[in-house]
């Protein structure tokens, strides 16, 4: 792929990626540092399936406490936990963690500071056919708002492994944010991951698209497409939203003059809003925020969803046309 | 410092006359206030509450009108729901705790028993800000507004002043679907009054000028003139713009500001992120690029203290919006 950074050491086939879901990536994550590290216990409430929580259950029973229905419980209790030394892993529907628990991230956790890692699965819209009330739209806001908090949507399974990795080695709360579907892999064990530190994927000085979570890919393609018409764009996974790698996006803002954002959440509060807030202060350059526009989800298959909310490569290099 | 001696405070905002000279009420009377007018002229109003009703002022209401009051206790998350199926049933329910147990504690029940329904209930976030003062980090409402902004169909108030909490109250009765209503504690200057414009969705220029564009939401209002008056002692004219309403922005007014004075500095008694300032610039990045300043709480907890103490210490007051304006000029 053309304009690719050699020092991202991306996947070599870009056009037909393999396609693994993020919460692979999170079970691969968990039973590495189950093994590499005693400190860690895995906690879940009802999901072990579908969080890939259930890996653990499997392999290191003893390392393992399904809660039950029972979110807000198993926050304050993995504050506990790390209170006691250990390292716990709540893992359930990002939605359940930030909305149903989430006076109990802030004043159990994040107030004190606690230890704790959140797996948050299922997020986006590309959960699909659960609808609205499971797609995790708005835990990017929630969780970013919250003081101590680090939050983290890798692009894709790999990188969502090397997330839980570092997860467990930082100390202080950190939410981890993947999905249901599988996702194009297109970073490999190789690509720099330091949280914190946005990556450039993608020369380009033309337009910078400052994507996270799945949009990093469509954003690649997006580059392609804009390519084709000479526009050269600069692809950067802002994978940490929080603390945000101001250095990087000012100078894309400044050597580019302008900015697409891209998440599989809502268009407030998010990547998006983080993006413009820090932007807006440092380097006001035209931008334009690509996320779901301010309502619920539904019902339908991914790629319906993310075509009809605009998540899409298509949809990114309108935007950064508009830009031009 | 007289308002009348700003020269260029708009006359049909009807503010008080004199900065100088001014009563302080606290934001939750204003609510109290609201709710017994609702009552007395809306038969389908309830009031409901959990645990607090002398802190957020509903205990008005259970005085005056008994039969209109449901005190839940503290189960948040019940009352929030419960009042979903009050408004199916053709009430318009007033759900009244302190802001961080209203948008935090039952945000999920928010989201998914109301927003996601549309269902017409309203909410009384009390407490809100820094100066809730000694009670602490745990019950000072810092991200409430970042929360309720995320939510899809929520209409999210923050009114200046007593008076203007009064109104927003009245109005959210009339506002098809959720509304958070956004006050405080304490007690803060009243500038505006009852011949104040107040449009939920409108932003209102309470002062001209075009150096700079200070957009403000709650008792930072009242900062922020008093920071336009300093400035204009320096031969700064900055714009002064109650945003009262942070969802629906009225993008236009900010556009129109940032279009005519280049610069914005937003200001709000909540965190620095994803509130007001986010607000305003992703709606100004989009539209009109321009320098800004976020001020707020800077990505902290709160602590206990006198609340003028905990205003000073995050820099919520006139001395540093004028400092920050500087910085843009």
């Amino acid at each position: 792929m053309p304009g690719v950074c050699k020092e991202a050491k991306l996947v070599k086939d870009t056009e037909s990626p393999e396609k693994v879901p993020g919460r692979d990536g999170y079970g691969h994550g968990l039973l590495k540092v189950c093994e590499n590290d005693r400190r860690v216990v895995v906690c879940e409430a009802d999901l072990a399936d579908s969080t890939r929580s259930g890996w653990v259950r499997d392999k290191y029973p003893d390392r393992f406490f399904d809660f039950g229905i029972s979110e807000q419980d198993m926050v304050a209790q993995a504050g506990g936990m790390a209170r006691a030394g250990l390292v716990p892993f709540v893992s359930t529907f990002g939605i359940f963690i930030t909305g149903r628990a989430w006076d109990q991230l802030r004043t159990s956790i994040c107030y004190g500071e606690l230890n704790v890692k959140f797996g948050a699965s299922h997020c986006g819209i590309s959960v699909g056919p659960d609808g609205a009330t499971h797609q995790t739209l708005e835990d990017v806001p929630l969780t970013r708002v919250l003081p101590n908090m680090t939050v983290v949507v890798p692009c894709d399974a790999v990188e969502v492994e090397k997330a839980v990795v570092w997860a467990a080695g930082h100390v202080g709360p950190v939410y981890i944010r993947f999905g249901r579907a599988a996702e194009a892999v297109i970073t490999t064990e190789e690509t720099p991951f330091e949280v914190g530190r946005t990556e450039v994927f993608r020369d380009g000085d033309d337009v910078s698209l400052v994507a996270c979570g799945s949009m990093v890919y469509e954003s690649f393609l997006a580059a392609e497409e804009l390519s084709a018409e000479g526009v050269e764009a600069r692809v950067i996974n802002c994978h940490t939203i929080k603390p945000l790698d101001v250095d990087t996006l000012e100078t894309a803002a400044r050597e580019c003059g302008a900015i697409v954002t891209a998440e599989e959440g809502q268009v407030y509060g998010g990547l998006g809003g983080a993006v413009a807030e820090v932007l807006s202060q440092r380097c006001p350059v035209p931008m334009r925020i690509v996320g779901v526009p301010d309502v619920f989800g539904e019902s339908g298959a991914p790629g319906e969803l993310l075509a009809k909310y605009g998540l899409t490569a298509g949809n990114i290099a309108a935007k950064a046309r508009e830009l031009l | 410092m007289p308002l009348n001696t700003m020269p260029a405070v708009d006359p049909e905002m009807y503010l008080v006359p004199d900065l100088a000279d001014i009563e302080t009420v606290p934001g939750r009377d204003g609510y109290g206030r609201g709710l017994l007018r609702l009552c007395e002229t809306n038969p389908r109003v309830l009031v409901c509450d959990a645990d607090l009703a002398m802190s957020t002022r509903t205990v008005w209401v259970r005085e005056k009108y008994p039969d209109r009051f449901i005190d839940f206790g503290i189960s948040e998350q019940d009352m929030v729901v419960e009042s979903g199926g009050l408004a199916k049933a053709g009430f318009i329910p007033f759900v009244t705790t302190y802001g961080t147990f209203v948008t935090g504690r039952a945000w999920d029940h928010v989201r998914t028993s109301i927003c996601y329904g549309g269902l017409g209930v309203k909410f009384g976030g009390a407490h809100a800000g820094i100066s809730v003062g000694p009670d602490g980090a745990t019950h000072q409402a810092l991200e409430d507004i970042a929360i309720t902004r995320a939510l899809p169909g929520m209409t999210v108030i923050v009114p200046a002043d007593a008076v203007e909490c009064e109104k927003a109250t009245v109005a959210a009765a009339e506002v098809e679907g959720p509304v958070y209503v956004r006050f405080g504690r304490e007690g803060v200057p009243v500038i505006t009054t009852g011949e104040t414009p107040f449009t939920v969705g409108k932003a209102e220029v309470y002062r001209d000028g075009a150096d700079v564009a200070v957009v403000a939401c709650g008792p930072m209002v009242y900062e922020a003139l008093v920071a336009a008056g300093e400035l204009a002692a320096d031969g700064i004219e900055a714009r002064v713009i109650n945003c009262h309403t942070i969802k629906p922005l009225d993008v236009d007014t900010l556009e129109t500001a940032a279009r005519e004075c280049g610069a914005v500095v937003t200001v709000e008694e909540a965190q620095a992120y994803g509130g007001l300032g986010g607000a305003a610039a992703e709606a100004l990045m989009e539209r009109c690029p321009v320098p800004m300043r976020i001020i707020g709480i800077p990505d902290t907890f709160g602590k206990s203290g006198q609340p003028r103490q905990l205003l000073d210490r995050y820099g919520l007051n006139a001395a540093n919006i004028a400092a920050k304006v500087r910085e843009l000029l």
